[in-house]
């Protein structure tokens, strides 16, 4: 499939990317709020808008240089190089990845923990799918109940995601990708993602408010 | 007009028509670039008695001339690349030797005669014509000060023998001379650059075959390009550089952009894209070698062709 206009479209996903980091930081607060007597807080919030602007970014990277790149396929660029893409997309993610790592080892570390957070459903044996699951099976995510091993229970995303030890760290490994986007080439797609950094707060500090 | 042939290669009738098939291509191209410009085969033998086409394309401004295996003739895309090549040779003739110099002015706002003063002053430099001279500009128009342009990063290029009077005609005409050290030569940095490149041969990332610096102008950020084998091979001719900052990586620059590219994809860039800066520092030997430490000889041979205009 090839996409008319791809650097349009590139660009659009760039600029919904950006507006999911606006809402990841926005998230990014305490609360005081309350679900049935428990504390909630928007951490899940930041860590699914931090995962789905990476995912938006990388994948209007990639389209930028190709038109051949499908962007409605697949949500975990850097944990599976995108299934059912052409092959020949492999090998930019792969220089890609290559370049982040000679001076940021960690970086593509924390991308690939941040989609480990995205919503997926668990995996069972296709043999076995008729028996009774237990829920130790549902893995930790940002949307839907999970098992949590800390607690020994199920827990929903809004009170088992936490501000400081998820959203501080997702939201972290969003800034430094989106600051090596801003660097890099090319200049039309990474430039004003530099800019947007120059005008957006992006600190941490999860006390302070962005205007 | 048609290709003229030679004598030997009218008596070869079968290959003299697949030449001449071929003004399909050639022609065209070559009149883009020059109305007056013509196109003489010859044909001869090799050491080992196989064809050997010769092209000489000549027009008011030089000739330039490159041999043709007959089987070459039928890949169009790699007859039009190397016809292109040859029409820069002959509009641009090769000078090896002369090296290129930037002159860089500072950035200023300039009143536009000003600018208009240092263009005709340039212009009065004795044979400027010959100086190959290119301007490197940004000029920016400001609404809040309509009588003056900005003037950021501009440099006037020319060949090494014309830097001289370049640098006086910029000074006569009110500007100064961007003075400051480049990056590249502020101290440590070249010795960080190095260990960084070492780094990445010895903690399992790609290994660099070679590693330089180009864009040695720019004040805030160091190009590095990293060839390496081991880098995935795209195909398309893309040189795309990923950006990082620099803190506590390199002194005194504010983020460090490198270029990892396979061999081969390198020589394809050259191809398709062959006025990107890298390639322009490359022949004007304005780059800095830093793995191998030779100042670029091994890179030289390993990519000869990247040297040609």
């Amino acid at each position: 499939m090839l996409w008319e206009k791809h650097k349009e479209l590139a660009i659009a996903l760039r600029n919904q990317g950006l507006a999911d980091c606006l809402a990841a930081r926005f998230s990014l607060r305490t609360i005081d709020l309350k679900l049935f007597g428990e504390p909630v807080t928007f951490a899940h919030i930041v860590v699914s808008k931090s995962q789905q602007s990476v995912e938006k970014l990388t994948k209007g990277y990639l389209l930028w240089q190709s038109q051949s790149f499908d962007p409605t396929k697949g949500h975990a660029p850097f944990t599976q190089l995108i299934d059912d893409q052409l092959p020949n997309h492999q090998p930019a993610l792969s220089r890609l990845i290559q370049s982040l790592n000679l001076v940021n080892k960690s970086m593509v570390r924390e991308l690939k923990w941040l989609e480990s957070l995205a919503p997926k459903p668990p995996m069972v044996a296709e043999d076995k799918r008729g028996n009774l699951q237990p829920l130790e099976i549902i893995q930790e995510n940002t949307e839907y109940p999970y098992w949590s091993v800390a607690q020994k229970s199920l827990v929903a995303p809004a009170q088992g995601i936490k501000l400081l030890n998820h959203g501080v760290r997702a939201f972290k490994a969003l800034r430094n990708y989106l600051t090596v986007l801003g660097e890099s080439d090319p200049p039309e797609y990474g430039n004003q993602i530099s800019d947007f950094l120059k005008h957006h707060a992006m600190s941490t500090e999860i006390t302070e408010w962005p205007q | 007009m048609p290709s003229q042939l030679s004598a030997p290669l009218e008596e070869r009738s079968e290959l003299a028509e697949e030449v001449r098939a071929k003004d399909r291509i050639l022609m065209p191209m070559l009149f883009e670039h020059s109305q007056t410009a013509r196109a003489l085969w010859d044909l001869a033998e090799d050491d080992r008695r196989r064809d050997v086409l010769t092209l000489v394309l000549t027009d008011r401004w030089g000739s330039a001339a490159c041999d043709f295996a007959p089987e070459e003739l039928s890949n169009e895309e790699l007859f039009r690349s190397r016809v292109y090549d040859l029409i820069g040779e002959m509009i641009m003739p090769r000078r090896t030797g002369v090296l290129r110099v930037r002159v860089e002015l500072r950035d200023a706002f300039a009143p536009v005669d000003q600018l208009e003063q240092l263009r005709r002053r340039l212009g009065q430099i004795q044979s400027i014509g010959l100086a190959r001279l290119r301007l490197h500009n940004q000029v920016r128009f400001v609404p809040q000060r309509p009588n003056h342009f900005l003037l950021t990063n501009f440099a006037i290029e020319v060949d090494e023998q014309f830097a001289s009077p370049v640098r006086d005609a910029v000074v006569e005409c009110g500007f100064q001379v961007r003075e400051d050290p480049w990056l590249i030569q502020r101290e440590g940095l070249r010795e960080a650059l190095m260990q960084l490149v070492d780094q990445h041969r010895r903690d399992g990332q790609p290994n660099p075959d070679f590693a330089l610096c180009f864009r040695l102008q720019d004040r805030e950020t160091i190009h590095l390009l990293e060839v390496s084998a081991e880098a995935p091979e795209l195909g398309d001719g893309s040189l795309s550089g990923v950006g990082f900052s620099a803190l506590g990586v390199v002194p005194y620059a504010h983020s460090i952009k490198i270029y990892l590219i396979h061999a081969n994809d390198l020589q394809t860039a050259f191809r398709v894209n062959r006025e990107h800066q890298l390639f322009n520092d490359i022949r004007n030997d304005n780059c800095e070698f830093l793995l191998p430490d030779d100042r670029g000889e091994a890179f030289r041979q390993a990519f000869p062709d990247l040297q040609r205009a």
